[in-house]
């Protein structure tokens, strides 16, 4: 008897060999060519959006209640909780710690947050995780006893804060066989001002900027098995790329799943992240987080008033997971210029398309118009060994320190278009698409060092078609 | 007398059938898209003049009661405000295609801008802590009252600090909303705002609340005047700028108007998240539980630009373009007008519009629900019948 995952494991196997069967027949022209509805990189439910609003369209498909729901959690999301108690009782319960008052602080027009530019600046979409050696009772990061599992750099009135983190630059230079020279920044992070007392001596801590919302709901409804038919965890094919699945703690679910979500693959469920990020961002209370991220220590923080409980309404959790479910992806733009066309073939020669996968049928999920439509995210969302260059030697889950989540790459084209910045990677230390490709190592080095032998013109190409996306 | 007039009624209706009798002979009956645009100026221009007018009679209202602050003139300048709303929410369609209004230098956020929070502007008394918070700017002396300084205040903090505009003189009249009388603890929805008008009198900061009031409607008149300014018929970047765009181009600025408010801004963003919400702080006009009148008028401005017609104004409009591509389309839409027309009345008839929203009876939450729904379908079919003639628009909001 065969049962569903081992057939889905076998379809899988099955169009790896027709792909590589395909690409030897013709190995000139096979990727260089427009294949027939791959700038729908969301499938049916893709938008044709470019402008400064690219990110914030909903699919298509959604008509009816749910589209006011949509609107409604749009409302939520982009406007600013405040301090309780306020006339406002929908949105009051700001705190008492956070690192932002709203979610579009950190996901400005739904995109992508980036470091602090100077000193102290706040509200960027920047944050930093903590742990202590060892891990809680699900296997999880171990909080700091003092300061939690997250350093938020805002507190309310009255309330002293837990901290400011600085964060200095120190330049690495390299050059292109050709001889074309670069310089990256590798970020170094000091902390003052503890207001709790001191940091664990073995404090781990891990910097993440906020990412762009397109597309979530359909990365949610890929379904685990189909993740897992791209797991390789001892490299049995050779090619370099291993890829493990992290397993991660469900409160929704309470057991242990397939994680999916954030730069470690470290939430399991769409929902899970987004009141995660309510209560450990901005600090407001759930349905499913009711408690105030308040330590032992934090006497003022437990003892502060709070906006009900819990601060967010069970109806506006759920308008807000589902305004982030269903952000459509934009269509590729400029996808059948010779250049980007080019491009695509470099991006399958370099094997980049080992991890960043573009071929996934969603399954299940409770909205409908996600499921069952063909995608192309660049993402496994599996987590890689990225090499000691980008390790923040913070072990979530299954993931270890070296490891991160394949980042999906749709919308990277439009980024500067909504936010007027191309940082990237998980602490948005490379300021442009071709330094985050140079960061790459580890599991990704043969790739990186097929980009860098390319000729100036292909390197270009490559970087036209990853803007195309 | 009598006679007289219908002579000349029935003279003026053969005069009419005339005109159309000739368009048809030569075939040219078909409405001009230039036309449309043309009136539309026209009506633009008509509206935010009687807006004007009405807050020009609220200036003089609001002075009246500052002079000389009682009981009688503090609810002649609240009727006044409640008055000079009625055009303004006519107006609110001409929005949502960077116009004058609410382009980069447009003052829509200074005119209209809400929720606000009260207690950037003046004291509040907080039910939960039964404190009163006095750390607005008419509270705090250091500040000094001119309207530079006010204006400057403008949306300083974050989006609700809001200094100026229609709900700051209106919070400045009325006060919270508790929807209980002062001492009582039984809610009573009839209630809107309870200021006493000894807030303009013994209160020590009465004077500067005064102060406060008339700088503030004075601004508003500004910033009304030079909406007058832009539809005026010379006016190189406001009317003549947007008449000298394509004919396309002005049509599909006037279906964002009204798609946008339909679908977006009323279905969505003031009615279904306040429905959401349960908060008396989402709805638009919550310390004068007006609110059921902006939802009427920004709903027959829809209706307005629909049919070409304001005032005195009628001429080629988008309801002409339409029925003339496809005739079953414009009645379609023509009855979602007068079915959408109906609920929003139902919401008006049943007001307050805190109690339908934030009383928990399903029945009253209904009455805004079907509203919303209608609301949203006749974005949607607008965005249908645009497409019907070539323009393509989203009704969503763009945010």
């Amino acid at each position: 008897m065969i049962n569903r995952t081992q057939l889905r494991v076998k379809a899988g196997v099955l169009s790896g060999l027709l792909l590589f069967t395909f690409s030897c027949s013709k190995e000139e022209t096979s990727h260089s060519t427009y294949e027939k509805g791959e700038h729908l990189l969301g499938g049916i439910t893709s938008v044709k959006a470019e402008g400064q609003n690219a990110f914030g369209y909903p699919i298509p498909q959604l008509k009816g209640e749910d589209e006011l729901r949509f609107h409604a959690g749009n409302s939520m999301f982009r406007n600013a909780w405040v301090t309780a108690p306020a006339s406002t009782t929908a949105r009051d319960g700001l705190g008492p710690f956070y690192n932002a008052s709203s979610c579009a602080a950190c996901h400005f027009k739904d995109g992508r947050g980036r470091p602090p530019l100077y000193d102290g600046e706040k509200e960027t979409g920047f944050l930093i995780r903590l742990s202590v050696p060892g891990t809680n009772t699900h296997g999880g990061p171990l909080s700091d006893p003092n300061y939690g599992g997250q350093l938020q750099d805002i507190a309310i009135n009255g309330i002293p804060n837990e901290a400011r983190f600085h964060i200095n630059y120190e330049t690495v230079s390299g050059q292109f066989p050709d001889g074309e020279t670069y310089e990256l920044r590798k970020p170094i992070y000091t902390f003052s001002d503890l207001g709790y007392g001191p940091m664990d001596a073995n404090m781990m801590y891990s910097p993440r900027v906020g990412q762009q919302m397109i597309g979530l709901g359909l990365l949610d409804a890929i379904s685990d098995e189909d993740i897992l038919a791209n797991v390789d965890i001892s490299d049995a094919d050779n090619d370099g790329i291993s890829g493990k699945a992290n397993q991660v703690w469900s409160e929704i679910e309470q057991k242990t799943v397939v994680g999916r979500f954030g730069w470690k693959a470290n939430q399991p469920n769409l929902t899970e992240q987004v009141l995660g990020a309510f209560l450990g961002d901005i600090g407001i209370t759930s349905y499913l987080n009711t408690n105030e991220n308040c330590t032992s220590v934090q006497v003022d923080c437990q003892n502060a008033l709070n906006g009900g409980n819990p601060e967010i309404s069970k109806a506006n959790a759920d308008n807000v997971v589902l305004y982030s479910s269903t952000l459509a992806v934009p269509q590729r733009r400029n996808y059948k210029d010779t250049s980007v066309l080019n491009g695509k073939k470099l991006f399958t020669e370099a094997n980049c398309i080992g991890c960043h996968t573009n071929n996934f049928t969603t399954s299940s999920h409770h909205i409908k118009a996600l499921e069952g439509v063909n995608i192309k995210p660049y993402t496994d969302l599996l987590v890689h060994d990225m090499g000691d260059g980008l390790a923040d030697n913070r072990p979530d889950y299954l993931a270890n320190g070296n490891e991160w989540r394949t980042q999906p790459l749709w919308g990277l084209g439009l980024i500067k278009t909504v936010n007027n910045h191309t940082y990237l990677l998980h602490d948005g230390r490379a300021r442009t698409i071709q330094e985050a490709i140079l960061w790459h190592d580890g599991e990704a080095k043969s790739s990186v060092d097929f980009y860098k032998n390319l000729s100036k013109e292909e390197r270009t190409d490559l970087l036209n078609f990853l803007n195309s996306l | 007398m009598k006679s007289f007039k219908l002579l000349a009624i029935a003279g003026a209706l053969t005069a009419g059938s005339l005109l159309v009798s000739c368009g048809d002979d030569d075939s040219a009956s078909k409405t001009s898209s230039t036309s449309v645009k043309q009136n539309y100026a026209a009506m633009v221009s008509a509206n935010y003049n009687d807006a004007l007018t009405s807050a020009n009679n609220l200036k003089t209202a609001i002075a009246t009661f500052v002079a000389n602050p009682t009981n009688q003139t503090h609810a002649a300048a609240k009727q006044a405000w409640k008055d000079s709303r009625e055009p303004y929410g006519l107006t609110e369609v001409y929005r949502f295609w960077s116009g004058p209004i609410d382009d980069d230098n447009g003052p829509e956020g200074a005119i209209n801008a809400w929720p606000l929070n009260e207690n950037f502007i003046d004291y509040v008394y907080n039910p939960i802590t039964h404190q009163v918070v006095n750390e607005g700017l008419i509270g705090d002396t250091d500040f000094d009252l001119t309207i530079t300084n006010i204006v400057n205040q403008n949306e300083s903090v974050d989006e609700k600090s809001i200094s100026i505009g229609y709900h700051a003189i209106e919070f400045i009249l009325w006060g919270q909303d508790f929807n209980m009388a002062p001492g009582t603890t039984t809610p009573d929805y009839t209630l809107s705002g309870q200021r006493l008008v000894t807030d303009f009198t013994t209160d020590a900061l009465a004077e500067r609340r005064k102060t406060y009031l008339t700088l503030i409607t004075d601004q508003l008149i500004s910033d009304l005047t030079y909406l007058v300014t832009a539809w005026s018929d010379d006016n190189a970047w406001g009317r003549k700028a947007f008449l000298a765009q394509s004919d396309d181009e002005a049509l599909k600025d006037m279906f964002n108007g009204m798609g946008k408010l339909s679908k977006g801004e009323l279905a969505g963003e003031r009615m279904y998240v306040a429905l959401t919400n349960k908060d008396q702080e989402d709805e638009h006009s919550c310390f004068s539980d007006n609110t059921h009148r902006d939802i009427v008028q920004n709903f027959m401005g829809i209706k307005n630009v629909w049919e070409g017609k304001y005032g005195s104004v009628n001429g080629a409009s988008i309801r002409d373009l339409i029925n003339e591509n496809n005739k079953s389309l414009g009645d379609k839409i023509d009855e979602k007008f007068a079915s959408t027309m109906a609920l929003v009345n139902n919401i008006d008839a049943n007001k307050p519009f805190d109690e339908l929203i934030a009383s928990g009876d399903v029945a009253k939450e209904n009455i805004v629900k079907d509203a919303v729904f209608s609301l949203q379908e006749l974005g949607d079919l607008l965005v249908e019948g645009a497409a019907g003639i070539g323009i393509s628009f989203i009704a969503d909001l763009e945010e």
